[in-house]
């Protein structure tokens, strides 16, 4: 939920910002809800089971492995966007000499380590950088709002455009801040909630969160740099940050710390991303072991490590943020792909 | 050795591999402020001129060290490539807090002349910009007796850190860049003017429209601007009961806003409270008279209010942001609303609520 500052969410939101953003987040909101609620109580209904583990046991062999493996693809596009959007921020603001191969490098070691930890692990490392992070987020988030210089006639005007028909590429992006729920797949396996089903309260609170947060970093940055004026800037939380004047803070500039702040909690979401895509694609792989480690998930960390640092490179700005767009389009389909599968499963479960 | 350690060790050699790029500050020179002013002999070009601080060792000792760089250049990224040539340290513009425009180059397109200070990733969005009179060179050149670091009094000035005073109007680069591109506000600036101290004073503002119409308030008009802005609360008022008799009122607490209504035929409604307490008067105050006191000081406040507001509106200048707030509240693709607006502005007719309250004549009666 806080990457999507990094993963180009409110960049995607704020060119709709005159077509029905405000929309799309209630609309996001409410499908992600829904989601959340029926694929959560069918994954409870089998304890201590994975996802993919749950998929290849009941669903005819070729869609498992076929489904399984999109299903990965996705997680490992989420941990794609993230990082490259991040080299490229860390080369931009940081320091512009480094070179994104070395920047990559330097990433890429502390998430395939991450990457590859036991699962609950993973999440000792989340609740520590999460821990250390979000109330420095949450402050920065509360104190940009508390600004004299920030013009609510600017976000007035969002909310005259708001309700109009949203496009299929900005309901996405919104859903994408709640993809958290779908890691669950993995820790279910992990985690025992001993509930047969969630309390719906849970459910709200999650989407209130979740629509609190989208509208903050859509409207926020709207604020500072105008409704005009924010449509050239390429990171506009970054340059948001920037315009935050934090007077007897540690350092005037903000940015600095939001920087520090948001290299962990990016470093962590691809790494729990990555972490959920190698669990998943698991199963599928054959499970050669070489002195007692297995082979396969290092060699697909490998694979995606060249393949993040070496397609910085190829790839330029406009076209991630197109690809993104495209992501973020899918993630929609797959949502309902699959909690029908899912409760495929289940019923095949029930009848033999 | 195990597994993790193997990895540790790794990881650790990989991240001393990082150590390049980054300068020692001894190598830096750091910009503190900046200047842009017309080039002399050349068409369009700019004069840059960079305010260096140079570090000494000793705190204790008052340290006014600063070097001057000048460069002209058709572009703003040469001049500073080419002044790069000419100090030995790397140029460091994160520390660059005070962007001072000389006022020739206000009649520029001023969206153009700042495109290099947002586009360039280490200039910080909270500087102030300010315009420089007579131009930005003379500005930056002068240096108050009051101040301890290279041009840490021109900072001073601004967001309240140091004085606090209803003159200075403080604009922040992100905002002057907003009121620049917004359609249907205009964006203002604080005027620097040398004074006969060897000082600075800032007590002037200066308005900037997209068609390139310069505006200067003066010192009254700045003050009322500041007021009806932000409800800033800091300022004194003089108010005349007579010929020969005043009494001055400083303020306690300020609350401006304005309401829009009919849209078609717009009255812009501002309502301003404020509390107050005597500060100078010429007379002793008789309590049964306060009533009359108080609605003298309405008059006053609204009198020079609608001066102004008016005056904006003959000049076609809008730095409240009235077309901003039309396009929130009214429907339809945002450049109809901006042409309406256009039209509707000239039109406009104001009005004025005041209602003050005087708290105290201060410790004597």
């Amino acid at each position: 939920m806080l990457a999507n500052v990094v993963a180009l969410v409110p960049r995607i939101m704020i060119d709709a910002r005159n077509n029905g953003a405000i929309l799309s987040i209630f609309i996001g909101a409410l499908l992600s809800s829904l989601f959340f609620y029926f694929y959560m109580n069918i994954l409870l209904k089998f304890p201590k089971k994975t996802h993919a583990e749950i998929v290849k046991e009941y669903i005819p062999k070729w869609i498992a492995v076929l489904y399984i493996m999109i299903i990965s693809l996705i997680f490992f596009i989420s941990s794609w966007l993230i990082l490259v959007v991040f080299i490229d921020i860390t080369k931009r603001f940081v320091n512009p000499d480094l070179s994104p191969f070395v920047i990559g490098i330097i990433f890429l070691s502390v998430i395939c380590f991450g990457a590859l930890l036991k699962s609950e692990k993973t999440l000792y490392a989340l609740e520590i950088i999460l821990l250390f992070c979000i109330p420095f987020i949450g402050a920065i988030f509360l104190k940009s709002t508390i600004n004299q210089h920030i013009s609510w006639d600017a976000i007035k005007i969002v909310f005259r455009h708001g309700f109009e028909l949203p496009k299929l590429e900005t309901i996405g992006a919104t859903t994408y801040s709640f993809l958290g729920f779908y890691y669950y797949s993995i820790y279910n396996k992990v985690i025992d909630l001993k509930k047969k089903k969630i309390p719906i309260l849970l459910v709200f609170i999650v989407a209130a969160v979740g629509i609190v947060n989208l509208l903050t970093s859509l409207l926020v940055p709207i604020g500072y740099h105008g409704f005009d004026g924010i449509e050239e800037y390429v990171y506009p939380w970054f340059s948001t940050a920037d315009a935050i004047r934090m007077e007897l803070g540690f350092i005037e500039r903000v940015l600095f710390i939001f920087l520090l702040l948001y290299v962990g909690v990016s470093i962590i979401s691809a790494t729990i991303s990555s972490h959920v895509g190698i669990e998943t694609i698991r199963y599928i792989l054959p499970q050669t072991k070489w002195r007692n480690v297995s082979i396969f998930p290092i060699f697909i960390m490998i694979v995606f490590s060249l393949f993040t640092t070496i397609s910085y490179f190829f790839i330029s700005q406009e076209q991630v943020f197109e690809l993104a767009k495209i992501y973020f389009t899918f993630l929609l389909p797959m949502g309902v792909i699959s909690i029908v599968v899912l409760v495929w499963a289940d019923r095949r479960k029930k009848h033999g | 050795m195990g597994k993790g350690r193997k990895v540790f060790y790794v990881l650790f050699c990989l991240l001393l591999l990082s150590s390049c790029g980054f300068k020692d500050i001894d190598k830096r020179a750091f910009v503190v402020s900046m200047g842009i002013d017309e080039a002399s002999n050349m068409e369009d070009g700019y004069e840059i001129i960079l305010k260096v601080a140079i570090p000494e060792a000793e705190s204790r000792k008052e340290s006014e060290k600063y070097i001057l760089l000048t460069e002209e250049s058709q572009t703003i990224g040469e001049a500073v490539n080419i002044m790069k040539g000419r100090i030995s340290n790397e140029l460091d513009f994160g520390h660059m807090k005070m962007i001072v425009l000389g006022s020739d180059i206000m009649k520029r397109d001023l969206s153009k002349v700042m495109d290099w200070f947002t586009r360039r990733r280490d200039i910080q969005q909270i500087a102030y910009v300010g315009v420089g009179k007579p131009d930005a060179k003379t500005i930056l050149d002068v240096t108050p007796k009051i101040e301890r670091l290279p041009s840490n009094s021109l900072f001073l000035f601004f967001g309240e850190t140091g004085t606090e005073s209803a003159y200075v109007t403080t604009s922040y680069l992100f905002n002057f860049r907003r009121d620049l591109k917004e359609r249907g506000i205009d964006a203002y600036l604080p005027v620097i003017e040398p004074n006969d101290t060897g000082g600075l004073s800032i007590a002037k503002l200066m308005i900037s429209s997209k068609e390139k119409i310069l505006l200067e308030l003066n010192e009254e008009e700045t003050k009322m601007f500041n007021i009806l802005n932000k409800g800033y609360d800091k300022f004194n008022m003089v108010v005349e009961t007579d010929e020969t008799n005043y009494f001055v009122l400083t303020m306690d607490q300020v609350d401006s806003s304005y309401t829009f209504m009919n849209r078609d035929q717009p009255v812009i409604t501002f309502t301003i409270n404020f509390s107050s307490l005597v500060e100078e008067s010429t007379f002793e105050f008789n309590k049964s008279k306060m009533e009359k006191y108080k609605k003298l000081a309405e008059e006053t406040v609204q009198k020079s209010a609608k001066q102004l507001l008016l005056k904006l509106q003959e000049n076609n200048l809008d730095p409240f942001g009235f077309g901003v707030h039309y396009r929130s509240i009214q429907k339809g693709s945002e450049e109809e609303k901006i042409k309406q607006w256009d039209a509707l502005y000239p039109n406009v007719s104001f009005k004025i609520d005041v209602k003050a309250t005087i708290k105290g004549t201060g410790v004597v009666e």
